[in-house]
């Protein structure tokens, strides 16, 4: 039986070129050498000849009439024209032109050709010559050189075409060898159609009832003669009659070997032609259709696994040249690549396998003689070796028919290796199926595999290759096919003896999540409790459905190694079994009480452990292990949990100093269980971690209801509702430490707002009400919120004392990472039961807007029992708004108090700063001034009038400066130019900090710019400072020329009807330069009043800008009222009182109105300017 | 008519499966598993999601719901329909059940997915959770008796 394909047929034919007399030419024989050639060569196969020896030609059967084929193809068909009959015969000869033995040569090549033509023998294979010229490029005539070719040619009886002149010595004999080649390929070509048309010439002298094997027969020779001519349509065409003809053979139980042979053949060409000719679909629906067609044609009963085996074999070549094709570059897809042929195979090997078992069973020896002995020498394919040539027709000898079967079975049995084959067949399908990103597939296959591993006994192997499987499917949920895997997995544990992975297993297959029935968990579980049972461990029961003769016996190796390891028990180490996170029967919970805890409490949790088991379960030993491990918790004694039953443990314990502010997790719980003496023990490691979920996008949309939980069934009456509760508890398997509650007390004083610029202060007041222990250590951390702000951070600054800081040394704290990194601190030492300290802190902010402060106190206290330090803090965040705490406003007069918008040269102005509190909190001015620039100047040295002022909430205070900008001062000679007035600052605090110096602030204000002008003339009155009426003084202008020119003007009073008046009323002057010209008039008041209106002084002038600048100037410049007082005291007193006494009664007066401490202060210092 | 009957969520764990032959159950579970492969490649492309604003939105193109045979072997062909919020239904049909035309898959898809919808509008059912409605179970009863 064969079921592999001969060599022969799957490799690509090539057409066979002979070559004689190249054995004195080695050099030119090495390019001939396939390992030689390259792919780009064309498709020959050469092959030195000497002996000149080819297979007979048979005699032409002229008749078909009374021939019976007793086969369809023979063995050796494929082989001879492959390797033995040349298409071309090449002869190689020594032979110049010009030798000097020329006609001799010439003879001796005629005969060479001669005794190859009769050694041919009727074959139609070409001949040619190929004339080995030593002479090197000899210049000859072409005339001779053609005249001796043709007569060479007519002694040889040859064609021109087919006599070839190969200069050796030229340096290009590579390229003459590919143009030979060339030539020759043609030839070949010629040779295989010829061949082909002879086949075809046959077909009429057949018919088809008795010759259907030949119709086939030629056919595929026709295919086969084309693929040697390359012509692969063709071939193809071929091949899918030949197909097509064998489908009509009627198959029986003699022939269906030989028909189902050559059908794979036959249809391995045409698969590998199609994919060939870029038909991959063809090629695939002819595998399709072919196996269709076979798989109902099983022939005999006895040799079902025969049937199999082929249509394993077939999957297994087809998908080979599928791949072959895919290298070549054919894209494949998910749904159809090579690997589901390999998968194919492997199943049809797998069904192999079984039916062999049950075939093979029982055997009666081998059949003697051996009816497989001519197995190799059979002439036809797919025939059966004790009756070689049968025809289908015939019935077969049945005895003979037996032996031959029970040969079969025997070799079957004995010589196939099963499981080799089905798991390489799965491994490439594996390969393949990565390749095609088909992960669950894979799964799939390597299920599939690990059950062949088991069946070859290699178990070990198997179950490694499970345990990738098992997560695959857990991770995605699904449990069904987790169980089976599991299920086998433990087979393959207990026939290793394995004790570690038979308990990790049998528990994940008995968990509560599980879907195998109870009494298989029931089952499961009693084994795990036999390994555990006391004094004597019990071997495990073994796994059911492990009934094949060879795991029968596996079972009984097993059992032994178990009851070895199990006699030890005693005297070994407990045996590790690490359940990770998956469930198990034995299920193991812990529970924090609560999810959190003050550092100066005790932890509490509760470890549950459930039997899930039939049988009582020994616990000696309950370990946990959490993030922390100086934490020693454990528990160790004995107790047999019952079946069904949770034992339960509380541990509790006090968290360690560096466990504040984070969590403890339990990381690991370690149950040994097993008897303490002379039994087996096991410690289950039930690791504990948070696990995180998969959120589903698509439920965000749902309001989920929290899951049902999933109870175990417990037995009977005895459950009580604790043993019930275990699978309600939810885990809490972390428990966040918290500080303790602080006692000391924290009171913040302060009054806000913050103003711009001071420092403001927060008082911080502690108390400390701790019952049993000084607060010791005590330290005040103060840190700015939103420090990494620039615009925060870069104007504010905290301190906790101002006088000692330079300001640019200040830090900026911040309270970004939670560590307090940089922060402000202040170490106040210890503080005692019911104590009272108190600490400032200053913060200081340079622009509006809001600053967070926080403010943090810490401290230490020993508390519990043994005595144990523990940190406390309080902690407490300021949002503190920052205002402005005044607004400046000012404005320019002139000397005679009218706002005016530009300043003249040589003329005293005021600058006039006004400050506006806008803040509720009293502000103390402690000190104020302005700092003039340059050519500006204060007119005299003005002391504060504001120092020494509170001011509240919208009260104004105002100062007034007499200002002057001297001429001469001024660098450009410009009309106008703007000046810088300069700068005004005021020193101050809140009102109450008088006393603290330190805690003074300064405030600076920019002055404006003002536009100056060169004055041309000044103008200046001189008069008392108040008039009596009916008593006449004196009024003296003087008009002063600021330039270098006279000026002529017109001058005109108008009068006023208050006063009566003599002197010049309408005069022209001439005012010389840097000269003054006074005018003097004497007023003779007649009404009093305190604002009696001047008579008015106008000038005019030829220059009409003159007189717009002069007449502005005498506006600004002189009086326009005067203050005259009554004359009653001098009528009715007895009395008279003269101008000062009156005056300074006028400024008492006026005294009055500038009341400290007012909203408004009145510059009482005023002096006149001139 | 169908062989087995499977509904599968989103992460790919089953919700439901029916085989009509208790005995194929396992073999149908693997055939189910392992189309989930199909599944993913015909789908990868389509369904892209987006984190916009810490809100998981959706970005979905129009996709034809029905994705036709996932894979046939010799003795089965197994079909495919995936919803819009990924929950799967497949359908394996035996190979031997010729004359079934593909219109009439694409219908027994539809009463399912009606079937699924309806389900999910029983405030007791959680989504996500193993269906084990009885009316759900009937309707598929019926796609596997109906010849």
């Amino acid at each position: 039986m064969e079921l592999s394909l001969p060599a022969c047929l799957t490799g690509t034919p090539q057409g066979l070129v002979s070559l004689v007399g190249l054995r004195d030419y080695p050099q030119i024989m090495e390019h001939f050498r396939a390992e030689n050639r390259s792919l780009d060569r064309v498709p020959l196969h050469f092959m030195p000849e000497d002996k000149l020896e080819w297979p007979q030609l048979k005699a032409k059967r002229s008749n078909y009439e009374w021939f019976i084929p007793k086969g369809i193809l023979k063995r050796n068909w494929m082989t001879k024209h492959l390797w033995q009959i040349p298409s071309v015969v090449v002869i190689f000869m020594e032979l110049d032109w010009s030798g000097p033995n020329f006609l001799e040569k010439k003879a001796e090549c005629a005969s060479r050709v001669q005794s190859v033509r009769s050694t041919l023998a009727g074959r139609a294979t070409k001949l040619a010559v190929v004339l080995i010229q030593n002479a090197a490029a000899n210049p000859v005539d072409e005339g001779v050189a053609t005249e001796k070719a043709a007569s060479v040619c007519s002694e040889c009886e040859l064609s021109a075409r087919s006599l070839f002149v190969l200069p050796v010595k030229d340096d290009n004999l590579s390229g003459y060898i590919l143009r030979l080649e060339t030539a020759f390929y043609e030839l070949s070509q010629n040779y295989y159609h010829q061949e082909i048309r002879g086949i075809k010439a046959h077909r009429d002298h057949l018919n088809k009832t008795t010759h259907l094997y030949l119709f086939v027969r030629h056919q595929f020779k026709a295919g086969f003669l084309n693929e040697l001519k390359r012509d692969f349509h063709a071939a193809y065409k071929h091949y899918g009659q030949a197909y097509s003809l064998l489908m009509e053979v009627r198959a029986t139980d003699t022939n269906i070997m030989e028909v189902k042979t050559v059908a794979g053949f036959i249809s391995y060409k045409i698969c590998k032609l199609g994919f060939r000719l870029n038909l991959p679909r063809d090629a695939i629906s002819q595998f399709r259709k072919h196996m269709d067609i076979f798989q109902q044609k099983v022939g005999m009963e006895a040799l079902v696994f025969e049937h199999k085996g082929w249509q394993s074999k077939q999957s297994e070549y087809f998908a080979d040249v599928f791949k072959e094709a895919i290298m070549n570059g054919l894209p494949a897809i998910q749904t159809q690549h090579p690997g589901l042929y390999y998968q194919q195979a492997a199943q049809f090997a797998i069904g192999r396998r079984e039916v062999a078992e049950e075939l093979c069973s029982n055997l009666a020896a081998y059949p003697q003689p051996d009816p497989l002995a001519s197995k190799d020498s059979l002439e036809f394919y797919g025939q059966r070796p004790w009756r070689p040539g049968k025809v289908a027709l015939e019935a077969p000898d049945m005895d003979i028919e037996n032996t031959g079967i029970q040969a079969l079975l025997h070799h079957e049995k004995e010589q196939v290796q099963h499981s080799e084959i089905i798991i390489a067949l799965l491994e490439k399908s594996i390969e393949q199926f990565s390749v095609y990103k088909s992960p669950r597939s894979q799964s799939h296959l390597r299920v599939t595999m690990a059950e062949e591993l088991k069946s070859a006994q290699r178990y070990k192997e198997s179950l490694d290759l499970l345990h990738e499987v098992m997560n695959h499917y857990r991770a995605e949920g699904w449990r069904p096919l987790l169980d089976a895997v599991l299920s086998l997995a433990v087979k393959c544990a207990f026939l290793l003896a394995d004790v570690s992975e038979y308990v990790r297993l049998s528990l994940d297959l008995a968990s509560v999540e599980s879907a195998v029935g109870e009494d298989e968990k029931a089952r499961i579980m009693q084994n795990v409790a036999n390994i555990l049972e006391e004094n004597h461990p019990k071997v495990p029961a073994a796994e059911p459905g492990l009934t094949s003769k060879a795991e029968r016996a596996a079972v009984g190796e097993a059992t032994r190694k178990w009851a070895e390891r199990l006699a030890k028990a005693g005297e070994l180490d407990p045996i590790v079994v690490d359940l990770g996170q998956n469930p198990s029967a034995i299920q193991c919970k812990t529970l924090f009480v609560s999810s959190s805890c003050k550092a100066d409490e005790r932890v509490t949790f509760e470890v549950f452990v459930l039997n899930g088991g039939p049988a009582p379960l020994p616990l000696s030993k309950v370990d946990v292990i959490t993030s922390n491990s100086n934490y020693k918790l454990n528990w160790s004694g004995f107790e047999l949990v019952e079946p069904k039953r949770t034992f339960e443990k509380r541990f509790s314990f006090l968290p360690q100093e560096e466990d504040v502010n984070r969590s403890v997790q339990v990381k690991k719980v370690n149950m040994t269980i097993g008897h303490p003496v002379n039994s087996l023990q096991v410690v289950l490691s039930c690791a504990k971690s948070v696990k995180v979920k998969k959120e589903n996008p698509f439920l965000a949309n749902f309001i989920i209801p929290p899951k049902p939980k999933v109870v175990m069934p417990l037995s009977g009456d005895e459950v009580d509702g604790a043993n019930f509760a275990i699978d309600l508890i939810e885990e809490v398997s972390t428990v966040h430490i918290k500080q303790r509650d602080p006692l000391v007390s924290m009171k913040l004083d302060y009054t806000s707002p913050v103003m711009v610029g001071e420092w403001f202060q927060i008082k911080i007041l502690l108390h400390n009400h701790e019952v049993d222990s000084k607060a010791q250590g005590l330290e005040v951390f103060a840190a700015l919120v939103e420090a990494h702000d620039p615009l925060i951070a870069d104007t504010t600054r905290l301190t906790f004392d101002p006088k000692a800081n330079d300001q640019e040394d200040l830090k900026t704290p911040s309270t970004d990472d939670k560590t307090f990194q940089d922060p402000l601190i202040k170490r106040l030492g210890d503080l005692n039961v019911d104590g009272q300290d108190s600490i400032s802190l200053y913060v200081k902010a340079s622009t509006t807007g809001f600053r967070g402060v926080t403010i943090t106190t810490k401290y230490s206290v020993s508390v519990g029992d043994p005595l144990a330090n523990c940190q406390s803090q309080i902690s407490e965040t300021l949002k503190l708004e920052t205002i402005e705490p005044f607004q400046l406003d000012y404005s320019i007069q002139s000397i005679r108090m009218n706002t005016i918008k530009k300043v003249f040269t040589d003329e005293t102005f005021l600058l006039c700063p006004q400050v506006k509190s806008i803040t509720h909190h009293g502000i103390a001015i402690l000190d104020s001034n302005v700092d003039i620039r340059p050519p500006m100047q204060l007119f005299n040295p003005t002391p504060s009038q504001l120092s020494q002022t509170n001011l509240y909430h919208h009260s104004i205070g105002q100062e007034l400066y007499p200002l002057i900008v001297r001429r001469e001062n001024l660098l450009s000679g410009l009309d106008v130019q703007e000046l810088v007035v300069g700068k005004y600052t005021l020193k101050w605090c809140r009102e109450g900090n008088e006393a603290q110096p330190h805690l003074a602030s300064t405030t600076s204000f920019e002055l404006p710019t003002v536009p100056v002008h060169l004055s041309s003339i000044f103008v200046s009155c001189d008069h008392p400072a108040f008039g009596r009426a009916r008593s006449p003084f004196t009024l003296t202008y003087n008009l002063f020329n600021r330039t270098e020119k006279v000026q002529e003007y017109t001058l005109t009073i108008e009068t006023s009807e208050a006063f009566m008046m003599s002197g010049n009323k309408q005069l022209s002057l001439k005012v010389f330069p840097m000269r003054t010209h006074s005018l003097s008039y004497i007023l003779y008041p007649l009404v009093a009043g305190d604002n009696v209106t001047l008579p008015t002084l106008r000038l005019s002038s030829a220059r009409v800008a003159q007189v717009q600048d002069a007449n502005e100037v005498l506006d600004r410049l002189l009086p326009k009222t005067i203050v005259i007082l009554p004359k009653t005291r001098v009528e009715e007193g007895s009395k008279a009182v003269d101008g000062v006494d009156s005056g300074e009664a006028f400024f008492d007066h006026v005294d009055v109105v500038s009341v400290k401490n007012g909203p408004f202060v009145m510059g009482a210092k005023l002096k006149a300017a001139s | 008519m169908a062989s087995c009957v499977g509904v599968l969520s989103w992460s790919n764990s089953p919700l439901f499966v029916r085989s009509s032959d208790s005995e194929r159950q396992l073999a149908d579970q693997y055939a189910l598993h392992t189309s989930l492969d199909v599944i993913e490649e015909k789908t990868s492309s389509s369904l892209t999601l987006h984190a916009v604003a810490n809100k998981k939105v959706i970005e979905q193109q129009t996709r034809e719901l029905y994705l036709g045979v996932l894979f046939a072997t010799e003795k089965q062909k197994v079909f495919g329909y995936v919803t819009n919020t990924r929950i799967k239904f497949i359908i394996i049909v035996d190979a031997s059940n010729v004359g079934l035309r593909d219109n009439e898959i694409r219908q027994m898809f539809r009463k399912l997915h009606t079937a699924y919808t309806q389900l999910l509008s029983n405030p007791f059912y959680t989504p996500g959770e193993p269906i084990e409605s009885q009316k759900f179970g009937q309707i598929v009863q019926g796609l596997m008796a109906r010849t």
